[in-house]
């Protein structure tokens, strides 16, 4: 916490060194979330960069009430929110021809296939997005529902709700109770 | 473990959904960020740059209690040119006095404040000001906690983390080191007495100090109480009521002090860690203070130029520094950003291997001393033609 408001004191003194420190630190976490929500590695790329730019343009107003890391998740939470709208609205047929793989980090083989892996990331681009979004923001960011739904303005039990309907329908496709 | 049988632990503890970013996107992302940065930085210096002094305070009170010191020089201006003082104490003679002192050191205290980053009420300021320099001690209980040190005329600033046991030189705005010098403006002082109404509150005793009184609503609606020794026309206590809540005493002054005599520059103890070299690098910048040790130049395509020097600092702690500094980046048009992005790559892999033609050598003066750069030729998978130049100094060879 010191070090990220020490990094956040240079930032707004002009230290591109710290910000750079500020997005070699976090920028895993900021794309597997953008990566998580939007599952499109490109798209995912725009949001980081566009909260990174905009997070050094407000940086003057910027006050640190929580964690540096908190902040910006949820900045990444609610710009690819906006980007899925957008893409719901966009038309279809959308040259996806340019559509990058991302490149995952290697877990544990010996507690999961290669196939099971692929198996639960595909599921979860199929759970629909608000319950993926608490989802991913609660087991992959590490938010907890009070602050998911401070972020969101929503109740803490709705977010509950939402997890809970996530959590099912991931387990029901995993286990091919869901037509896929 | 099937991924059924406990996906959550899967996600959260073995971070499956967790994905590497390239060198490439980590370029594109920090080119545009740094360059935000860069250009923020420059609209600041040209506009209305706030102020480093109240940004690293961000108190309320600590404005209010800046704004208490011009109120005091204000309402005596005021004095000189209304119909003066009907009681004990002389308006003007005390406007004087203020304004002749050289330096003052003083206390401020507050309570009410809804920045959490505040001391108060817990911990208390020390603060040293003249027209050249500035500085702030910032106590938690006794415990010393932050320093800032501002010296307008050196055109830097110091700031001290002795709880963190680090430090930061940086070097400070023309327009910075002037508006932190307006204090003592006499103009600007003239023209806010002017706007301030102000009436008497008679007399006191303050610490065995008899004492009179006056109370004044400044612009912004904060009320200000100044409180004057009767017998030595200098104040010994000022009293700040903010609009939003917050309170504010300073006292404890010490009028007439020499502070060039004091050294209130701040020791940076040997154990402390420098924030970064990068602020004491910028100032040395900024006086030309650096040497030119190699330019770096990448033409793609004839047309995307970007050029890179490389600089020698000789820091004051004695270690010797360099740094990379862009100094030309033509490759504005995000896409063509992004496909050179994706080209460094390769463009690396291939410098490992050798160029496919050699260039030559040519002359070039830059920054007023003869390099000698040599050219490299390289070609990309793609029909990319990417023409590398590195220049060293001549009268190095």
């Amino acid at each position: 916490m010191i070090e990220d408001k020490i990094l956040l004191w240079k930032m707004k003194h002009g230290s591109s060194d710290a910000l750079s420190r500020i997005y070699e630190k976090y920028k895993s976490d900021l794309f597997s979330l953008a990566n998580s929500l939007l599952h499109d590695l490109n798209a995912a790329e725009d949001v980081v960069h566009d909260v990174f730019v905009s997070f050094v343009k407000s940086a003057d107003q910027f006050q640190l009430t929580g964690s540096l890391k908190g902040y910006l998740l949820t900045c990444v939470a609610n710009l690819s929110r906006d980007r899925i709208r957008a893409r719901k609205r966009a038309p279809i047929g959308i040259n996806k021809t340019d559509t990058a793989i991302p490149d995952y980090k290697v877990p544990s083989h010996a507690l999961i296939s290669a196939e099971e892996l692929d198996g639960l990331r595909e599921a979860i681009v199929k759970i629909p997005y608000e319950q993926r979004e608490v989802v991913i923001l609660h087991l992959q960011g590490g938010r907890t529902f009070r602050q998911i739904a401070e972020s969101q303005g929503i109740a803490v039990s709705t977010v509950q709700s939402r997890y809970r309907y996530g959590i099912e329908k991931l387990r029901s496709l995993l286990n091919g109770e869901v037509e896929k | 473990m099937k991924p059924t049988d406990n996906f959550e632990k899967l996600i959260r503890d073995l971070h499956v959904l967790d994905i590497n970013t390239s060198a490439e996107m980590d370029q594109r992302i920090l080119h545009d960020t740094l360059k935000a940065q860069k250009e923020l930085k420059r609209t600041k210096s040209a506009g209305t740059q706030p102020d480093i002094w109240r940004k690293i305070m961000k108190s309320s009170i600590t404005k209010l209690a800046a704004a208490a010191i011009i109120v005091v020089i204000g309402l005596g201006i005021l004095a000189i040119i209304d119909t003066g003082s009907k009681s004990g104490v002389v308006w003007a003679e005390v406007a004087r006095n203020v304004e002749a002192s050289p330096g003052v050191i003083f206390r401020a205290r507050g309570a009410g404040s809804r920045d959490p980053n505040d001391d108060w009420p817990n911990g208390y300021r020390i603060f040293s000001r003249s027209a050249a320099v500035s500085r702030m001690d910032v106590y938690r209980g006794d415990q010393i906690y932050r320093t800032i040190y501002l010296d307008y005329d050196g055109k830097t600033t110091i700031g001290v983390l002795h709880d963190a046991k680090k430090y930061s030189k940086e070097a400070m705005s023309d327009q910075t080191a002037r508006a932190e010098k307006g204090w003592s403006d006499p103009q600007g002082l003239l023209n806010l007495g002017l706007s301030l109404e102000h009436h008497a509150l008679g007399q006191k005793t303050i610490n065995g100090m008899l004492c009179e009184g006056i109370e004044a609503t400044g612009p912004d609606g904060s009320t200000g109480r100044v409180w004057v020794d009767v017998e030595t026309g200098y104040p010994v206590l000022v009293e700040i009521e903010g609009v939003d809540g917050s309170t504010g005493t300073m006292d404890q002054f010490r009028w007439n002090v020499d502070l060039s005599a004091e050294g209130i520059e701040p020791e940076i103890p040997a154990d402390y860690e420098s924030l970064g070299l990068e602020g004491e690098m910028k100032i040395l910048s900024e006086q030309g203070k650096k040497e030119l040790l190699k330019v770096e130049q990448t033409i793609v395509d004839g047309t995307g130029r970007m050029r890179v020097h490389v600089y020698r600092y000789k820091l004051s702690d004695g270690q010797i520094k360099d740094n990379r500094e862009a100094a030309a980046y033509e490759v504005d048009d995000m896409a063509h950003r992004k496909k050179f992005g994706a080209q460094l790559d390769e463009f690396r892999q291939l410098k490992k291997a050798g160029p496919v033609e050699d260039l030559g050598t040519y002359e070039e003066t830059v920054e007023g001393r003869v390099f000698i750069f040599k050219r490299e030729k390289y070609s990309l998978s793609d029909g990319t033609e990417v023409i590398w130049s590195v220049g060293t100094p001549k009268d190095d060879k």
